[in-house]
């Protein structure tokens, strides 16, 4: 048995064994955003401490930006003060900083990868839990906390305990309009929301090898709402080929040099796992959530579950989660009104996510009750799309066409449901109150999936409505 | 989990944009009978904490030394939540200073949001808790409150002062199914602590005091966040009044 890429990668990037047990394991790649960097900077100021590697961190602004527009100052003053902060703590310590100034923002889990900065082999952290996004790339990437990003500032390294690693196949193939959304939502629904704790999941299978960089990116990006810290994907010829070109990507011979390395690192055919997971891919239909995590989820031509139909360990919050979302077991989804569609998110606001949805809804126009955002995740999606006239067919249809930005998926920025709207939403998480209201009612679902409910006003078969 | 719980309990974190309140707030959040209300200064960090985590109801930020806030706080949270049935005082201050360099600021400063104000609050809960027959309270103290600390006399003594406070209540609550203890954490890495070592008219230094250390490491916030995990469950009924050493040893001289 050989060696799966998780060990592999470990391994090499360990720089001791501590006394705690966990090992120090060096960073490769450290992303900060405006929310969870300015107390690190000052403690690194409080102790007179320098950055260790300046050039391995990079910078940028998604969280508390608003995406109405680019106008300053901003309304929100505190909004202002932090995007101020986070420009001259860059200043101070010479660090790369995607700006707004240079119209170069975006989400972090989305420019990291745009700008070749993720790469196989690598470790990669940022302070914010969806950094998994990077492990669709062969890395291992997670999310900490400000005291850590202080840490990694000042020592490029982290103490760390090693995980487990729980291989996830996928195997046959998606149904027309099964997205990958669908795929990790159904991973979750399956292994629940607690089921990867303690361990990084490797996804595999026909389908993931089948998978596009972005579509694979969506995948990784909701391993922690699974829980696990860490997902990736071993890194093939799509990997290499999407990121060959890309601005911070090695060039010339030392591509071909990185590209031998990289395939090396890939997990064989032998490698060993703490567990084994199998999925067949016609079990997947168009999944969404219908209670207040996401592993709570249905697929669409269901029926929300009983008390009885679900696991044990879910069963507490089964009550609770009915009463906020006012839903009832037995009913169907699909029907239910809506007031909101988001459509963006580190998990699926990519140049390939707009694409598809533009696909098909040229030529329908979004329900007059319904408020309807499209948010790109980084200023390059937002000018990849304009020139291929993505915005004319979304705004032609009724969607607002917006900045770059995080927006409604964590409404730490204007963008914010009202009361108890509820959102058919792109985005990863549906706990109560995340999209700012606190009686707000999110549903988790495929960019796709959440076009259709915006056109029809309710939840709805995409496949239905779009004819796929 | 915790046990017996026919509905889920609403628990207060003061302190909790700080290194040891988010790690409280992290921990409890992963228990659905659980819903947080936090509190802390820093705005930002609150709403992020509420936005990435699961079970954390609300936030209000504001400072604690001000006692106007701790009301607000307290009625505007039992308003809409309906009365709380776990309080967690963690903010707090450190004071490196001579007793001979102590301003009066400071000495107020630190007593109010230390002593005062989780005095306060425990004084603007007693009543519905006594109502619920049921309720925890966890005053996060310091090892400089049970063994001195010199230079940090003001620190320590809103700490001892801590210890009082658990002591008595714990006595004057017992029959009302409400128990009180406080958990005395060695040096923990925050900003807490490093506004001590940061100070260039210390001379201590990070690494001389963790020698001094028994277990020779920091606390990590995660074992104070399970000790609060402990003390608010129902197995842990019986211990009250009780002011824990979590300090790797320290405690011990
Ligand atoms: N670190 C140690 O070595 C250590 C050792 C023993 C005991 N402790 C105790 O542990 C507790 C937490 O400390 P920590 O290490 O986590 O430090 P920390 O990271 O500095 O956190 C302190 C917390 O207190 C809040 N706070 C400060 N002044 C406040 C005010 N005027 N009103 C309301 N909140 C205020 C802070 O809010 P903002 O950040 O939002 O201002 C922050 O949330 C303290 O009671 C401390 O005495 C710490």
């Amino acid at each position: 048995m050989s060696k799966n890429l998780f060990n592999k990668i470990w391994d090499s990037h360990k720089i001791a064994s501590l006394n705690s047990g966990q090992d120090q394991i060096f960073i490769d790649l450290h992303l900060i955003h405006e929310v969870t960097s300015p107390q690190a900077f000052g403690m690194l100021r409080a102790l007179g401490l320098k950055i260790a590697y300046p050039q391995r961190t990079f910078a940028t602004v998604d969280h508390i930006i608003p995406t109405s527009t680019l106008k300053r100052p901003y309304q929100d003053s505190l909004a202002e003060a932090m995007i101020v902060a986070i420009k001259e703590n860059c200043e101070e310590f010479n660090i790369k900083y995607f700006s707004p100034e240079e119209g170069s923002q975006g989400i972090v889990h989305v420019i990291g990868p745009e700008k070749g900065l993720t790469q196989p082999g690598t470790t990669i952290v940022c302070g914010d839990s969806h950094t998994s996004t990077h492990g669709a790339f062969g890395a291992i990437a997670f999310g900490i906390g400000t005291s850590q990003v202080r840490d990694v500032l000042a020592t490029q390294s982290l103490a760390l305990g090693r995980l487990k690693v729980r291989r996830i196949n996928i195997n046959g193939k998606l149904a027309a309009g099964v997205y990958s959304k669908d795929v990790i939502l159904h991973i979750i629904r399956v292994l629940g929301v607690k089921g990867g704790m303690g361990f990084a999941y490797e996804y595999g299978g026909s389908v993931i090898d089948a998978m596009s960089m972005e579509e694979r990116m969506t995948i990784c990006n909701m391993s922690i709402e699974g829980g696990a810290r860490v997902g990736y994907i071993n890194p093939d010829q799509i990997t290499f080929d999407y990121l060959q070109g890309r601005e911070y990507a090695p060039a010339g011979e030392k591509w071909n040099e990185a590209v031998t390395k990289w395939k090396s690192l890939a997990s064989e055919a032998d490698a060993e796992y703490d567990d084994i997971v199998n999925i067949q891919a016609e079990s997947i239909s168009p999944t969404l959530t219908w209670g207040i995590n996401p592993g709570q989820a249905m697929s669409i031509g269901e029926k929300i579950p009983t008390l009885e139909q679900i696991k044990e360990e879910d069963q507490g919050t089964f009550e609770e989660a009915l009463e906020y979302m006012k839903l009832e077991a037995e009913k169907p989804m699909v029907g239910l009104k809506i007031n909101v569609a988001f459509i963006g998110s580190c998990t699926n606001g990519r140049l390939s996510d707009l694409e598809e949805v533009a696909k098909y809804v040229k030529g329908f126009k979004v329900s007059s009750n319904v408020k309807a955002l499209i948010v790109p995740g980084s200023m390059q999606v937002k000018r990849e799309a304009e020139s291929k006239g993505l915005n004319k067919i979304f705004e032609e249809a009724g969607f607002e066409w917006r900045e770059a930005g995080c927006s409604m998926c964590l409404a730490m920025n204007p963008d914010k449901l009202q009361a108890d709207e509820i959102c058919a939403s792109s985005s990863n998480r549906n706990f109560k109150g995340r999209q700012g209201s606190p009686q707000g009612r999110t549903i988790l679902m495929s960019p796709v999936m959440v076009a259709a409910a915006a056109i029809k006003g309710e939840v709805t078969d995409a496949r239905q409505l779009f004819k796929i | 989990m915790l046990d017996n719980y026919s509905k889920s309990k609403i628990v207060l974190i003061t302190g909790a944009s700080g290194v040891i309140g988010n790690s409280i707030v992290n921990l409890l959040s992963e228990d659905n009978n659980l819903k947080l209300l936090i509190t802390g200064q820093n705005e930002v960090k609150l709403k992020y904490l509420k936005s990435e985590l699961n079970n954390v109801l609300a936030y209000l930020a504001g400072d604690l030394i001000d006692y106007k806030f701790r009301e607000k706080l307290i009625s505007s949270f039992s308003e809409e939540f309906g009365g709380l049935d776990i309080l967690i005082n963690n903010a707090g201050i450190y004071t490196w200073s001579s007793i001979d360099n102590l301003q009066a600021e400071q000495i107020d400063k630190t007593l109010d949001l230390n002593l005062k104000a989780p005095i306060h609050l425990c004084h603007l809960i007693s009543q519905g808790l006594k109502k619920k027959k049921w309720g925890r309270i966890i005053n996060i103290g310091s090892i400089s409150g049970s063994v001195g600390e010199a230079n940090a006399s003001l620190y320590s003594a809103s700490k001892a002062g801590l210890i009082g406070l658990t002591k008595s209540l714990a006595l004057e609550l017992a029959e009302y199914g409400i128990t009180i203890n406080s958990i005395s954490p060695g040096w923990v890495k925050s900003p807490l602590s490093e506004s001590v070592f940061g100070d260039e008219n210390n001379p201590l230094n990070e690494k001389d005091e963790i020698d001094c250390v028994p277990q020779k490491r920091w606390i990590e916030p995660s074992e104070i966040a399970h000790l609060v995990k402990f003390l608010i469950s129902e197995p842990a009924c019986g211990l009250t009044g009780q002011v824990i050493n979590l300090c790797a040893g320290l405690s011990l001289g």
